[in-house]
């Protein structure tokens, strides 16, 4: 998934499989819980409370992509949204590595599966409730998934993963419902619907499918309340969880209130224990000002989880007061670059390894922050806290600071290819709403130009992705043959990253593609499908490795910085810890002491 | 302001025996242009002021003559000499040393004194390029509101009136922010739109400002005898317009002009500073004003830079537009 700003959200790798505790594990009482030090929230539970009251202010330097959880995919929306939507499983709210745990939120266990894991059922507890006291049944999830999954063409704003796996014959799949009794003739055929339990049918073996039940798509959708308004649900979507939306303005502010139909006995995992009396999540706030509302109480935590700018760092990290309040996470994203494959002189194997060369990392990663605010030098795609990560460098050079001469040969040898079709014009681009970025790319047009290419810095806003660095003629017409963008994993592992990153499933010629290299290769789709259909760990991860050693030999991608973010959070913020899952602190869980 | 009649260098050699008897050598009349500069001159201030905005062109001019004398420019990262971490330059002080003489900008390291020069170039084209654009329209149609008068003059002055009201830096600002969306907006990209753009908004903007004057003058001048006198010979309304009047808006016109600059100045770098204006890496000392706030608790020294610069730039264009304000027109009320 991307990153709203440069913010994190990615979901950590497990480095244990994947387990499932059926019930019992209380959130956020684990660990080391008390006073705040820097770097406390990154293991422990800071100032933890059982407390039913207070007003939490939470901010965001940009806003929610929907309040409509199943049409987002970017790490702040699947972060707070489970504060009026539940999923079908969940991750622990535990700190750090323990919320790479699945756990059940809505259903009862884990998915059982047969048929060589191509065949799946979850069972919905009985008991929960939406907040206009519908009780959320299968048919409720099911629904939600068919409108959201990929096959419809309204909500399209999350991840298509359900379309990619689930068999289907439906051709009315994915459109909107007008009643409840029509829901089940629009579910796509590979969702079938029993009582209280959904049943998947796949269309290839998927050994880690529950991992697709902790998206934001299985929030239930009440049929029973009206027809599918599509899109204008956002504003009045009907809530799951223990908090309901009183009032959101889409550009401004979102109020949540307690949802008097959530009980604690529908929840034995306590995922949703109501913490705060009001909850308001203020939108489009300047960095800065966030930064201040949170050094001096007026805020408890910045949703947008860039962490504090360059600027702020320094005065963060000098002042004791402020650096107590201050944890440095790896947020799981990845920065990187993204070379077109398609376009002359890129589709050159030599053009694009003189590249991998040819940039100075070291300093890249010191316009972006350093080791604190930007992260450690990054060499290979999937990053450290990804399932399939191995230590290797294939285009080492000393220091991280390029091999200048060597990219120039390889350049000379590129243009010699080419011939009298040489055209050395090769832009970056870069999101002008993100100064990091910006600071970024203008720092790797110098490298460029100085091993033979023709550079300059092409800038849009990050919210016009899809129509420029997205969009396939547009990076041809401009000549913006490299993409600087930031990737995190949706599930924790190869799969979960690369598949949208840089394998087929991202391509797309008309508009929106993830893969901004618009790569698509059989070699290294074979190794995604066949690490999708191993179930043994070890075989699978090393499936990852070689997929990721293919596609940076081929250099489709210059892998940059694995992130790191410095934030932060206020001093009467209470329940406050670090889920690695979600490369963030826990949203849902904080409250405020006065 | 008073019309003194330009009769060149008016010299009238007395007889012999006359001069004899006085004890004088030839008399000779001072021209306007005479007049005005012996007033100048004894403004110290207003001199000194011309002096260094003399100096500051010529430092835009030979900029890459004087970042070479140091050895550097003003895109080069040196990344080396500072702390990532810390955001601040190693050693502190703001980096100031042997090879970089106004220390080093955050978070890349680019040497200042080259940016603060090349900055200069920047404010002086932004600035220049828009008094102009101001300067064309403000004369064309202060000229043609004040001597035609009647419907023209209505409509005219109206216009000026609601561009004086217009609360123009919010619409600069939506204007930079629509204009800076894509990387590419009627064909121009990069430093050319944004110049283009910036000379476009803030001339447009400041037009007015010179109309006015340019009006009340002309209002004044039209009454003349000598415009009677060519409007009874049969001069058309165009050739009295340039050939009578516009010669006595010169000095109006360049005291005026003057002080434009410095108010464009500051739009320019104000527009920068909100980040819609010039934008990385192009140095502008807006812009780097925009950077260097961020960084104010930990590295003061890359604030006070840029500020500095623009602080007495803009005092020596006020300062030398109010002595030739004095020189060329002393009854002029303030």
């Amino acid at each position: 998934m991307r990153k709203k700003r440069i913010v994190a959200a990615s979901a950590m790798v497990a480095a244990v499989g994947l387990t499932v505790a059926a019930c019992g594990n209380s959130s956020g009482s684990g660990g080391s819980g008390g006073s705040s030090s820097y770097g406390a929230a990154l293991t422990g539970v800071v100032n933890p409370s059982t407390s039913t009251t207070g007003n939490v202010v939470m901010e965001d330097a940009s806003a929610l992509a929907s309040a409509d959880a199943g049409d987002t995919y970017d790490a702040t929306d699947w972060n707070v949204d489970r504060l009026w939507a539940r999923t079908v499983l969940a991750f622990a709210e535990k700190p750090g590595k323990g919320s790479n745990t699945i756990v059940t939120d809505l259903g009862t266990g884990p998915g059982t599966s047969s048929d060589n894991n191509t065949v799946w059922s979850y069972t919905i507890r009985t008991g929960a409730e939406f907040s206009n006291g519908d009780p959320i049944t299968a048919e409720d999830v099911a629904y939600a998934i068919a409108r959201s999954g990929g096959w419809g063409s309204v909500i399209t704003g999350g991840p298509s993963y359900f379309k990619e796996y689930i068999s289907n014959t439906n051709s009315k799949a994915g459109t909107l419902e007008t009643s409840a009794s029509q829901v089940p003739s629009l579910l796509p055929s590979g969702i079938t619907v029993s009582g209280q339990t959904i049943t998947f049918h796949l269309s290839q073996s998927v050994s880690d499918f529950d991992y697709l039940m902790t998206l934001q798509e299985t929030a239930p959708f009440d049929i029973q309340a009206g027809p599918d308004k599509g899109t204008s649900y956002a504003n009045n979507v009907i809530s799951s969880s223990s908090y309901e939306i009183k009032s959101y303005s889409p550009d401004s502010q979102m109020v949540l209130v307690p949802n008097p139909k959530y009980t604690s006995a529908s929840d034995p995992n306590n995922l949703h224990t109501v913490h705060a009396s009001t909850i308001t999540l203020k939108f489009n706030v300047a960095q800065d000002t966030i930064d201040q509302d949170i050094l001096h109480g007026r805020a408890q935590a910045d949703i947008g989880g860039v962490g504090v700018d360059t600027s702020s760092q320094a005065t963060v990290l000098s002042n004791p007061t402020y650096k107590e309040y201050a944890d440095d996470a790896v947020d799981g994203f990845e920065d990187y670059l993204s070379l077109n494959t398609q376009v002359a002189p890129m589709n050159n194997l030599d053009c694009r390894q003189a590249i991998e060369y040819g940039i100075n990392k070291a300093q890249v990663q010191a316009v972006a922050g350093g080791t604190i605010g930007a992260g450690q030098i990054a060499t290979t795609i999937i990053p450290p806290t990804v399932n399939g990560y191995v230590d290797t460098n294939i285009y080492a050079t000393a220091g991280n600071i390029g091999d200048t001469a060597k990219a120039q040969s390889l350049v000379a040898s590129c243009k010699t290819a080419e011939g009298s079709n040489w055209n050395p014009v090769v832009n970056i681009s870069a999101f002008s709403d993100q100064p990091k970025v910006v600071d970024m790319s203008n720092a790797i047009v110098q490298q460029l130009n100085a091993i033979g290419f023709t550079s300059s810095v092409k800038s849009f806003k990050f919210s016009n992705w899809g129509t420029t660095i997205g969009n396939f003629s547009w990076e041809k017409s401009n000549r913006v043959l490299i993409a600087n963008a930031a990737w995190g994993p949706d599930f924790p592992d190869g799969n979960g990253f690369l598949q949208f990153m840089i394998g087929s499933a991202g391509v797309n010629y008309t508009s929106n593609a993830s893969n901004y290299a618009y790569w698509s290769d059989p070699t290294f789709m074979g190794y995604l499908t066949k690490a999708e259909e191993t179930s043994d760990t070890t075989a699978r991860n090393a499936l990852w490795a070689t997929a990721d050693k293919y596609a940076l030999q081929q250099a489709v991608v210059v892998p940059l910085m694995d992130q790191t973010a410095l934030d932060i959070r206020s001093k009467n913020a209470t329940n406050v810890y670090f889920m690695d899952a979600y490369g963030a602190y826990n949203f849902a869980a904080i409250g405020a002491s006065s | 302001m008073t019309l003194i009649e330009d009769t060149g260098d008016a010299s009238f050699t007395p007889e012999p025996e006359v001069a004899a008897a006085v004890g004088v050598g030839a008399i000779e009349g001072r021209s306007l242009g005479r007049i005005a500069w012996t007033r100048f001159k004894k403004d110290r201030i207003a001199v000194v002021s011309g002096i260094f905005i003399i100096l500051l062109i010529a430092a835009a001019i030979a900029a890459p003559l004087l970042t070479g004398l140091e050895g550097q420019d003003p895109y080069t990262l040196h990344t080396n000499l500072i702390d990532p971490n810390y955001q601040i330059p190693i050693g502190g002080g703001g980096g100031i040393s042997g090879t970089h003489w106004l220390g080093l900008d955050l978070p890349g390291g680019r040497d200042l004194f080259a940016r603060v020069v090349y900055g200069a170039r920047i404010s002086l084209i932004v600035a220049g390029g828009s008094t102009v654009l101001a300067l064309f329209f403000g004369v064309a149609l202060g000229m043609t509101a004040g001597y035609f008068g009647g419907w023209v003059d209505a409509i005219i002055s109206r216009t000026m009136d609601v561009l004086l009201a217009f609360p123009l830096l919010l619409f600069a600002i939506s204007l930079a922010v629509v204009i800076n969306e894509n990387p590419t907006f009627l064909g121009f990209s990069g430093l050319t739109l944004q110049v283009g753009m910036l000379w476009v908004i803030i001339g447009f903007f400041s037009w007015p400002y010179m109309g006015r004057i340019i009006r009340g003058q002309v209002l004044a001048l039209r009454e003349r005898e000598f415009v009677d006198a060519a409007r009874v010979l049969g001069a058309k309304p165009s050739r009295i317009l340039i050939k009578e009047i516009l010669p006595n808006l010169i000095a109006p016109i360049v005291i005026y002009a003057t002080l434009l600059i410095p108010t464009n100045i500051l739009f320019e770098a104000a527009l920068s500073f909100l980040g819609v204006g010039i934008q990385e890496p192009t140095p502008s000392w807006g812009l780097m004003l925009n950077r260097a706030i961020d960084y104010y608790q930990s590295d003061p020294e890359f604030l006070l830079v840029p500020g500095i610069a623009i602080f007495l730039t803009v005092l020596a264009f006020n300062l030398l537009g109010d002595g030739l304000r004095d020189a060329l027109d002393p009854k002029a009320s303030r």
